[in-house]
């Protein structure tokens, strides 16, 4: 896409199960067969139990606010007209410290709060790339 | 197990060298480069031919010059007698690491007078540290879609849990920012922040870089070089300068190689590395008589504390904000004004300033009491730390 001039993901062989998830609207994390330890970003052998057996899980997409910056300063392509936008570190809800990062969806800035349940959305940004979003988790 | 420092005082600082940081110093990084190393080696009172280590973290080619490795350094300075070299990323503290490795080398007996240095070069085509892809490869691909690849973004969402969880209020870190360009003022090399006093009001209002960080919680990117020469005692007793000896070097490193990515905000790279530092040095916390300490960005001063055993887990922030960290305080801190003020050398600034302290050779900043001192380099995803003494 000619237009969209922010950083699109290059999926590897480690990644692809993420970024084809995304593009079926799921979130889609590597997960050990034998310890059941999320890793995110995906990696080749579980960290715990240095098991081979990581297999693509699709998890709840919930989570809370764990962290998050507002950003208000230029240097990364395509976010110019976006200054002020806020990134968020979200905890996913299925493991401690199991973090994925986002934009923050229908929240004004002032209304941001460390520990705020979050839940993922997606996008569609090219006809070839999705990215999972998260907003301010609705009731029900 | 028990704590084992072999290389406890067996090497020492002999000379230091500095070209100044500067926005735009008009010269190659080579120039600068090569202008601190002679100045190093001249203020040790020795020659080229003398030096035979070399230990530098490449600085990648920008702007149309070469990578300045240690073979470049070799070629431009005449060093016929290298038997020695690291080109590294030890610590990834590019700085610091260097003159840790240099110690390593010289008390294994790899070397005898081993030359460690950094060069800094902005590069002037483009912002520094942006980011100049939109095709977002390995770990990238889950930040930079969401415009979060620039170092100071990610410090500054890490920070903000710090402040949520230990309730820092901004003057407190502000007492170490306006204090840091106090100290600068002393500082008689060319430095890159403007050469004049700010105000807690200056701190307070200072444009938002990404919250909660500002403008002046960030140091500046520069160019610049230092350069230091570590030689064994026995070595430096027919040399010009006294000797600081080195008695503790170390390193650290985080849970992941991306910090978003740890599992708790407030412990970083330096806990790691000042796990037993004041063990392996053979010399107490309550003995240190100033430090050194990394501040790429301000609040990296707050978890060096914490990590270095100065305050308690989540009290840094009061710490420095009663102003412990002033000349007069009970811990004077970055006496040249710090990286936030001096330039962004990766903490081979910071050493050289506490060279200069325990040699006597500081001039106006010179303290009264320097007899041994911390200097730390990094500290969020790698961290570094050295102790000092004369």
């Amino acid at each position: 896409m000619a237009d969209y001039k922010k950083a699109i993901p290059v999926p590897n062989d480690l990644t692809k199960d993420y970024w084809e998830g995304a593009k079926q609207h799921r979130l889609v994390l590597k997960r050990c067969a034998d310890c059941g330890r999320y890793s995110h970003p995906p990696l080749p052998t579980c960290p715990r139990c240095q098991s081979e057996k990581m297999v693509a899980t699709p998890v709840s997409g919930k989570g809370t606010l764990y962290s998050y910056s507002v950003m208000r300063n230029a240097g990364n392509p395509g976010f110019e007209s976006e200054i002020p936008y806020a990134v968020a570190i979200v905890e996913l809800t299925e493991q401690k410290a199991l973090f994925t990062v986002s934009n923050l969806r229908d929240c004004p800035l002032d209304q941001i709060k460390i520990g705020m349940p979050l839940e993922v959305v997606f996008e569609d940004v090219t006809p070839e790339v999705t990215l999972p979003q998260f907003r301010p988790a609705r009731k029900g | 197990m028990a704590i084992r420092n072999p290389m406890r005082d067996k090497s020492c600082i002999v000379g230091v060298g500095h070209s100044g940081c500067f926005r735009d110093a008009g010269v190659p990084g080579g120039t600068l480069v090569a202008r601190a190393c002679l100045q190093a080696i001249n203020d040790a009172g020795l020659e080229p031919s003398d030096v035979d280590g070399i230990i530098t973290s490449p600085m990648p080619g920008i702007m149309g010059y070469d990578t300045i490795n240690c073979n470049y350094l070799v070629e431009m300075l005449g060093l016929p007698g290298v038997r020695w070299w690291i080109d590294h990323h030890v610590g990834g503290v590019p700085g610091l690491g260097s003159v840790c490795m240099a110690a390593l080398a010289v008390s294994s007996g790899l070397c005898d007078v081993a030359l460690a240095c950094r060069l800094n070069w902005r590069p002037k085509d483009k912002g520094y540290g942006h980011v100049m892809s939109n095709r977002a490869q390995g770990v990238d691909a889950f930040l930079n879609p969401y415009g979060y690849g620039v170092f100071p973004q990610k410090f500054s969402s890490w920070y903000m849990r710090y402040v949520h969880e230990f309730g820092v209020k901004r003057e407190q870190l502000g007492t170490y920012v306006v204090q840091s360009r106090k100290n600068a003022l002393l500082n008689d090399k060319p430095i890159v922040a403007p050469r004049q006093a700010i105000t807690m009001d200056d701190y307070l209002n200072a444009r938002m870089i990404s919250d909660p960080m500002n403008l002046l919680d960030c140091d500046f990117p520069c160019d610049g070089a230092a350069a230091v020469i570590v030689t064994t005692p026995e070595r430096a007793k027919s040399l010009k300068q006294k000797p600081v000896y080195i008695s503790a070097v170390a390193t650290g490193q985080g849970p992941h190689p991306d910090f978003v990515f740890w599992d708790d905000y407030t412990v970083m790279a330096a806990h790691w590395a000042a796990k037993d530092i004041w063990e392996r040095a053979g010399i107490a916390r309550k003995d240190i008589n100033f430090q050194q300490i990394y501040d790429g960005f301000a609040p990296f001063i707050f978890y060096w504390m914490e990590a270095l055993g100065f305050a308690k887990r989540g009290e840094a922030p009061e710490f420095v904000g009663s102003g412990a960290l002033k000349p007069d305080g009970i811990l004077p801190t970055n006496l040249n004004g710090g990286q936030l003020n001096e330039g962004r050398l990766h903490a081979l600034g910071h050493t050289v300033e506490a060279t200069l302290q325990l040699q006597g050779r500081a001039g106006a900043r010179q303290l009264k009491k320097a007899d041994a001192a911390v200097v730390t380099g990094g500290g969020l995803s790698v961290a570094a730390i050295m102790v000092l003494h004369r």
